[in-house]
């Protein structure tokens, strides 16, 4: 029983399923028909993603935020402000957002395809950064299996990247990149930077079942041709095709099934029209995303385990990670077309690896998306102020000549910042989670050095103006949100071992974002998330085959 | 416009009584406007794309369209329509926002607005009076100048002033909207030289909007 379809369930069920294991998969929400995304849509900017409609649907709301903190001034270059959407001056931080999408292949849905090995010295930040923790598993254990599911995604990239360990090529060559990121480069090369191309997870040739990718940068409204390597068309179908996996949607599970001796025993919920089900199961994967597992532990409180499931030591819910990203809209003075290519084509992976010229121990990455100013609607609004004739002559010069810089950052992991349950309760009458999450000085400083790298960035790129921005520092995200259950060696530091399995409980097994210890120095998640969740996968039918579970 | 009835005015002792001086000042009004109107037959507007005095035709496009809004009253639409064509003005081959199929667009816009439809429909009253009272505007004509400036106090006050209920926040969203239905329109595509979604396939591509 694997509960959740996204980056990590769907990979852990075509594991299990290719181990002879029968698989149910229960998914909240729908399986969306990729034919009905308004990617290509000539309304595609009045209607940009079909998945917030479920998403933020009142009637789906699993969690609630505690009020945000009041704003350190000492940072206030980092305010978010732009033309519209955000007026700036703000006093405190807005509450946290969980930004995911429900549906059969989660939040890969949205994601730009972007497939990151996290770095060697990220699994040992305590060994060599002094700070949060050392995994229970190094880099060269996990290679094997960030090769694997690079291979079941189809990864482009460039082997070639000095501040990545060394490895073999990918399956197949980088993408091209576009003119605005060509342009980009030229900027960081000037600077003694590397601007190199971003590894994805998109088809650069057609497969017989999916076209190849055509670079119209909508991989964040859902790709319409399956170029890119969201699990609903990447993994699925081939773990469907074997008869041994059935996928149930519309399933919201509540608890954990235990019996009287604690074991676990199978999920309970609630189907869309309230009645509750129960599916047994011999074991359990638990793929509901950061906030979501840690929610479903805790509301499986009872009998032998009062504080939740594999909460014994009060572990389940800390150190929450959330994104720590910075975001400069940029207008160039030569058109760029940015709204051509692939959203996040390049990437300066300078901070990434070693400790940079900084010295601070949180690593990032840089690089550029067409972001707000992708279309014409969003370039009116957010990158041309006012209205009226000089409006009208601006866009015409500079559309297309825009587009944002982008920063995103690991954020160390702090046991209070964390995820408990909320006195309010949802649709079912199962409390919400409650996600409480501040920034610490070391967060802001790494998003201020962000703050001023982008700068030098776009100055050395010929940036004629800056418009807007906007930051974690305000106006916090959920992107790279993960370490609610964290792995390590012991139930007193960690919630599952080094295979996933929660401490105390061989057939409950943990396959998405929480696990993560470390945040991989603004590396995106979804291939570590993918390859644990393969070596997850695999270790729990090792154990099934063993009669251990 | 129904809520901009002025009384009628009456010297025969039937109507209510007016002061003599206000008589002057409606028959110096009348004489001005005939005056302007002399003034325009001698100045024709300014080719396109730049600002002058404004021939609207946007009460036959209203009447044309089936469409009936169900935020803004019907004899509202031409005044909105003036106002969405001062945010984005004809611009050389290029039509303004008013000239184009604005209303089910705008109409969309503003339903999904963080806002919402109500915030518009119920405070659309005042906007309307507040544009009267500054701007001249009669059946079919306004002065597009005259509005442009009032619009753009109304924007500069924006940063202080975040009341809904207040016309420049009012306008802070008409402008958001009509720019975002503009320029998701074929017209405001063509007019940045936007191709649109690579691989747009000729079925997606129709205008569901009509």
């Amino acid at each position: 029983m694997i509960v959740g379809a996204g980056a990590g369930g769907a990979v852990a069920a075509w594991a299990l399923v290719r181990q002879g294991v029968r698989v149910r998969l229960l998914e909240t929400g729908p399986r969306f028909d990729s034919a009905r995304y308004a990617t290509h849509d000539q309304a595609w900017e009045l209607d940009p993603s079909r998945f917030d409609a479920v998403a933020l649907d009142p009637e789906r709301r699993s969690y609630e935020s505690a009020p945000g903190e009041a704003l350190d001034p000492d940072f206030n270059h980092l305010g978010s402000r732009t033309l519209t959407l955000i007026p700036g001056n703000l006093s405190k931080r807005l509450p946290f957002v969980w930004s995911r999408v429900l549906g059969v292949g989660g939040s890969t849905l949205h994601y730009q395809g972007e497939a990151h090995r996290f770095p060697a010295h990220t699994f040992r930040m305590k060994t060599e950064r002094g700070v949060a923790a050392d995994w229970p598993i190094r880099y060269d254990e996990l290679a094997p299996y960030y090769e694997r599911v690079e291979r079941l995604l189809d990864v482009a990239g460039d082997p070639g990247n000095p501040f990545k360990p060394e490895r073999g090529s990918f399956p197949h060559p980088a993408h091209p990149r576009s003119d605005a990121s060509l342009h980009l480069a030229e900027g960081a090369r000037r600077l003694g930077w590397q601007s190199l191309p971003n590894t994805l997870a998109v088809l650069r040739k057609p497969r017989p079942d999916r076209a190849a990718c055509h670079y119209c940068n909508g991989c964040i409204r859902g790709c319409m041709v399956g170029a890119k390597s969201s699990v609903d068309v990447a993994v699925l179908p081939d773990a469907e095709a074997s008869g041994l996996l059935e996928v149930v949607t519309g399933f919201h599970a509540s608890r954990l099934e235990t019996s009287a001796e604690g074991d676990i025993t199978g999920v309970i919920g609630f189907d869309e029209s309230g009645n509750e089900q129960r599916h047994r199961a011999r074991s359990v994967v638990l793929a509901a995303g950061a906030i979501e597992t840690p929610r479903l532990l805790l509301n499986s409180a009872g009998g032998s385990h009062p504080h939740g499931v594999g909460n014994a030591s009060g572990q389940v819910g800390l150190r929450l990670m959330e994104s720590l990203y910075l975001r400069r809209g940029v207008v160039f003075d030569r058109p760029l077309e940015s709204w051509v290519g692939l959203p996040i084509d390049a990437r300066i992976w300078d901070w990434n690896g070693a400790a940079g010229p900084d010295e601070q121990p949180s690593g990032f990455v840089l690089g550029q998306l067409a972001g707000w100013f992708e279309g014409p609607a969003g370039f009116a609004r957010e990158g041309v102020a006012g209205f009226g004739m000089a409006h009208r002559e601006e866009m015409a010069r500079s559309f297309g000549a825009g587009f944002e810089l982008l920063g995103v950052a690991e954020q160390l992991p702090r046991a209070e910042n964390h995820v408990a349950l909320s006195a309010q309760t949802d649709r079912f009458g199962v409390p919400l989670a409650r996600v409480e999450t501040r920034l610490d000085r070391i967060d802001l400083e790494v998003l201020s050095t962000m703050w001023k790298r982008l700068g030098e960035l776009g100055e050395a790129a010929g940036v004629e103006r800056f418009v807007g921005q906007i930051s974690a520092y305000d106006v916090p995200a959920a992107t790279h949100v993960g370490g609610t259950c964290r792995m390590g060696n012991t139930r007193e530091d960690s919630v599952v071992d080094a295979f996933g399995a929660v401490h105390g409980h061989p057939n409950l097994v943990i396959a998405d974002a929480s696990v993560l210890v470390t945040q991989g120095a603004g590396d995106s998640p979804s291939l570590t998330i993918q390859a644990l969740a393969l070596r997850a996968a695999e270790a729990l039918a090792d154990r099934g085959r063993r009669s251990e579970v | 416009m129904t809520n901009q009835k002025r009384p009628k005015i009456s010297t025969n002792g039937d109507g209510p009584k007016v002061p003599r001086r206000r008589i002057l000042v409606v028959m110096g009004a009348l004489l001005a406007g005939f005056a302007v109107g002399v003034w325009r037959l001698m100045h024709p507007p300014r080719p396109s794309g730049e600002l002058g005095e404004l021939e609207i035709s946007f009460a036959k496009e209203a009447a044309r369209s089936s469409f009936e809004s169900t935020i803004f009253p019907p004899d509202s639409v031409p005044l909105l329509l003036a106002v969405a064509d001062v945010i984005v003005p004809r611009f050389g081959e290029h039509p303004g926002a008013g000239e184009f199929k604005l209303l089910p667009r705008l109409e969309r816009c503003l339903i999904a607005s963080p806002e919402g439809p109500e915030v518009f429909r119920r405070h659309w009253p005042l906007f309307e009076r507040e544009i009267r009272q500054r701007v001249p505007f009669r059946a079919g004509r306004t002065d597009s100048e005259v509005l442009h400036e009032v619009l753009a106090q109304w924007h500069r006050d924006y940063a202080t002033e975040r009341d809904p209920s207040l016309p420049a926040s009012y306008f802070e969203g008409l402008r958001r909207n009509v720019l975002l239905a503009y320029y998701t329109s074929p017209a405001g595509w063509a007019s940045v030289g936007y191709p649109g979604p690579a691989h747009a396939s000729p079925d997606a591509l129709g205008d569901s909007l009509g």
